[in-house]
């Protein structure tokens, strides 16, 4: 055979069945694109300044492995289907002489050419992509990035690896299909009559029990030790897992059963054909729909929380470092506080930094009592209405005795507040309140700010209360918050440098001491973390919905060669193009949607336990949590409408392109 | 007026990009009257399946006209013509084409139902059909669990039950084993017996010599054709072979 030959074969194979192989070169170049973008960050320069690099790094680097696993997996999945539709042409190859080695090499040129291809698209899809996914790590963990576009070449070649060995893997696997099947096998399609599905009414009521009961738990269990709830949690998910597929296999034959009881529902033109096909097709395809439903939750499930676990961390980690550098002055007395050596210790403090190159920005400063009464349920913070004022650059005004609240999280509804003799009216609730700097406020839930005009005379007052250093307690602080134009590294040893320094300046001023941190100091590395797992939390999932839209794509169009008879036997017996446009779109509307509808369920009942499992996480950002959910479901909706639509086009295609000569 | 009425019909196959044509039915006239059963013979490739694809209003003819009760098949609009179809004819295919996700009984039932009648009526029409086809134990069984013959007779039902003007058969023996054929033969006669018009495509001289009148076509045109007439059975299928031979060897009429 000349030389030409079998390549001008592969590349006529893979041309005559692009329905097959062109989603399957897609999901190879998505893959690869995302394996790409994960390598490529995992190497990028732009993180290295960030905080918490090693761990980020850690994570993307588990994450290119998880990835590189899953392709193999969905991979070998379409490669499998592939094999099958293509069987009928390999053994007519076979028949016309072409023994098994020949077929062998043709199938090589043809993963061949794929592999290229695939490799090639991947790579120029990942290198464009990749600024974008560099743009947005760096977003989520907050440092910054240039707009130039860089190819990461350790990145490329770790695709180009891990990927070629993947395809090797597939060719392996193709091989294997062909050697152990033979040429009259390989010819017979399996059309052979298939049994009518049976109802199981028993199996049928046990799965929506099982469902019922996942759900039941999901919304009741209230346990206060976090291990027992995570054992009810895992309880749960393993009886709506089952559920799910006992449901989908079982519940939806017999569903279709009762409604073929139904003489005058089921004899009607729009449900005749969708309802008795759909009970084979589920009972074929149950199961697959069952884990499409699960992945999907599965997606769900992940982004949702781990951007809650992300946000949320992130969020308390700026409350704690609302600047670079955090300085709380200590004062002995409100005295020292309110005179003339806090401007003083200001001028001297700016200076020392000014040495230092590092002049502040955005700096702003405030004074706090924090005042303490154990037994109480509460803290009380005081700040002057001046500082407020100045800070968050308002113009408040306040009558004496009058003061603005800012709760951290429990409502505080009274209208007066009062402490130890002293009382204020509460002229309303603040909505903004500035970031405070964590050795100044220990925020939980039920401490209040309480804002007040006349602070000088409060903390005048509270000194001279008999109790006071007996049973009350007060810190008198100065807070000052700024940024320098540092890179972080430099942060780290300015904020080592000035330490000792300060120290002795506040002593100088007549404070007792200094409670200094930096942002650097304080690390991040936990936040840097969830933002790497949050972010593969990302990749991961696009990947996952990819895979099981080009599952169902395929499921489709096996579906539409094996309807496409049928349908053909209807068109002859009267049967308009318009009722069977119908009937497929009804049937595909509940193959796709149902398993995504059921997600939404499953995630809707599960959305109480997960709110209770991020509690333990003193994580409780109910609004986040709910619009993170809603974003991504409504991303997968947008995404399974679009595929939804090419499939039942292509499957319409499929079914009533009728050959008109045959009768 | 006949039931059917097929003059100067002409049917050109042209290759993709009209290079040669292929004259698959040259100038074929007949008639159908009401309660006919006639067959069409013919060798393979003698443009049979094409005249009754053209019957059937799955394929337009390239000229001449069908008229089938004084209606012209060919002005019938696209969107118009499955209606029309599933009103107007009943088909029993040689592979009987049920489809396997129905009970018999379903199956039967699909053109009523596609014409949305109601489960009464279906059911009214069904129990007397049935019953003369003798599958009143199976229709609650599914194509897979019957045999070839009976999946015929319910085809044959299906294609009853809209009480059809035409029944067209596209060798509904082709697939049967020879008692089966016989019985389904038998039924065809009955059928035909209480009114019915038939119209067969066939091979088999042994189905051929049920029906009163046969066509034999040959080079898109209808070459000969013989009436039943009082002749007995063996008389006629030993008409139709001479006539068959005749066909096969080219000579002209005799």
């Amino acid at each position: 055979m000349k030389t030409g030959f079998y390549p001008h074969l592969a590349a006529d194979g893979i041309r005559k069945n692009k329905r097959i192989y062109f989603p399957y070169i897609i999901m190879c170049v998505v893959l690869i694109a995302m394996y790409y973008i994960v390598s490529f960050l995992q190497y990028t320069d732009t993180i290295s300044d960030i905080v918490g690099v090693k761990t980020i790094r850690f994570t993307l680097n588990l994450g290119g492995w998880v990835l590189a696993v899953f392709s193999c997996v969905f991979l070998s999945y379409a490669n499998a289907f592939l094999m099958r539709s293509r069987k009928k042409e390999f053994g007519l190859y076979n028949i016309f002489g072409m023994d098994k080695g020949n077929i062998g090499k043709v199938i090589e040129r043809e993963t061949a050419i794929v592999a290229v291809i695939s490799i090639c698209a991947g790579l120029v899809l990942g290198i464009a992509c990749s600024k974008f996914a560099e743009l947005g790590l760096v977003k989520i963990i907050g440092a910054e990035s240039s707009y130039k576009l860089t190819v990461q070449p350790k990145a490329v070649c770790m695709t180009v690896a891990i990927y070629t060995v993947v395809f090797i893997l597939q060719l392996l696997n193709s091989q294997r299909q062909i050697n152990v099947s033979t040429a009259i096998s390989l010819l017979r399609s399996e059309n052979a009559g298939e049994r009518p599905p049976k109802a199981n009414a028993t199996l049928g009521l046990c799965g929506v029990t099982l469902l019922a009961l996942g759900y039941f738990i999901s919304v009741t269990a209230n346990f206060s030790s976090s291990r027992t709830l995570l054992a009810v949690a895992f309880i749960a998910v393993l009886l709506v897992i089952m559920g799910t597929y006992i449901t989908m296999v079982s519940g939806s034959v017999l569903l279709c059963r009762i409604l073929q009881k139904d003489k005058s529902y089921y004899y009607k033109p729009a449900h005749f054909v969708p309802v008795s096909s759909m009970a084979f097709r589920m009972k074929r395809n149950g199961a697959g729909l069952a884990s499409i439903c699960i992945l999907i939750t599965m997606v769900l499930v992940m982004i949702s929380s781990t951007a809650c676990l992300l946000y949320g961390t992130k969020f308390d980690f700026y409350v704690d470092n609302p600047r670079e550098f955090t300085l709380d002055f200590v004062a002995p007395d409100p005295d020292t506080l309110n005179s003339s050596a806090l401007s003083d210790l200001k001028a001297e403090l700016l200076t020392v930094l000014e040495e230092k190159n590092a002049s502040p920005k955005n700096s702003y400063g405030y004074r706090l009592v924090n005042v303490g009464v154990p037994g109480w349920e509460r803290d009380l913070y005081f700040i002057p209405l001046e500082d407020y004022n100045a800070v968050m650059g308002t113009d408040f005004t306040l009558g004496p005795g009058q003061a603005f609240i800012f709760t951290f999280g429990n409502d505080y509804d009274d209208d007066n507040i009062s402490m130890k003799g002293m009382e204020w009216e509460i002229k309303r609730n603040l909505e903004e309140f500035m970031y405070a700097g964590s050795r100044a406020m220990v925020v939980d839930k039920s401490t209040i700010a309480v804002i007040i005009p006349d602070f000088d005379e409060m903390t005048r007052t509270l000194v001279s209360l008999p109790e006071f250093n007996e049973s009350v307690f007060a810190s008198f602080d100065w807070v000052y918050n700024f940024d320098t134009s540092l890179k972080p590294e430099k942060q780290l040893d300015l904020y080592n440098d000035i330490r000792i320094t300060l120290d002795d300046l506040c002593q100088e001023y007549g404070f007792v001491g200094l409670n200094s941190n930096s942002r650097e100091n304080a690390g991040g590395g936990e936040f840097a973390m969830y933002g790497g797992i949050f972010f593969l939390g990302v990749v991961l999932s696009i990947v996952f919905v990819a895979g099981a839209v080009l599952i169902i794509y395929y499921k489709q169009l096996t579906e539409g060669f094996e309807d496409q008879p049928r349908f053909e036997t209807m068109q002859k017996i009267g049967m308009t193009k318009n009722e069977i446009r119908k009937s497929i779109n009804s049937q595909m509307l509940t193959v796709f949607f149902f398993p995504l509808l059921l997600a939404m369920v499953h995630l809707m009942f599960a959305f109480p336990l997960i709110q209770r499992l991020l509690l333990v996480f003193k994580l409780s950002n109910e609004p986040l949590f709910l619009r993170v959910t809603v974003i991504i479901g409504a991303f997968v909706a947008v995404l399974y409408v679009i595929v939804y639509r090419i499939t039942s086009n292509t499957y319409y295609n499929l079914v009533s392109g009728i050959k008109k000569e045959e009768l | 007026m006949s039931l059917l009425e097929v003059s100067a019909l002409k049917k050109v196959y042209s290759t993709r990009f009209g290079g040669s044509k292929v004259e698959a039915l040259r100038d074929i006239n007949f008639r159908v009257e009401q309660g006919e059963y006639v067959a069409i013979m013919g060798e393979s490739g003698s443009g049979k399946t094409t005249l009754l694809n053209i019957l059937a209003a799955l394929d337009k003819p390239t000229s001449g006209r069908v008229i089938l009760d004084g209606k012209d098949m060919s002005k019938i609009k696209e969107s118009a013509v499955a209606t029309y179809r599933r009103n107007n004819l009943g088909f029993v295919f040689q592979d009987f084409n049920l489809l396997d996700t129905f009970t018999l009984a379903d199956n039967i039932y699909l053109p009523l139902v596609l014409a949305g009648r109601p489960y009464k009526e279906m059911h009214d029409r069904l129990v007397p059909i049935a019953s003369t086809l003798g599958i009143q134990k199976l229709l609650n069984k599914y194509p897979y669990e019957v045999s070839g013959g009976e999946k015929q007779r319910a085809a044959v039902a299906r294609a009853l039950i809209t009480e059809p003007r035409l029944i067209l058969a596209d060798e509904p023996t082709g697939a049967l084993d020879s008692r089966s054929s016989d019985e389904l033969l038998w039924l065809f006669s009955e059928v035909n017996r209480v009114g019915q018009t038939i119209l067969m495509v066939t091979h088999s001289i042994n189905a051929a010599c049920t029906a009163g009148r046969v066509l034999f076509i040959k080079d898109g045109v209808v070459f000969h054709q013989l009436y039943c007439g009082s002749s007995t059975n063996e008389q006629f299928y030993q008409k139709i072979s001479d006539t068959m031979v005749l066909l096969a060897t080219g000579r002209n009429r005799g």
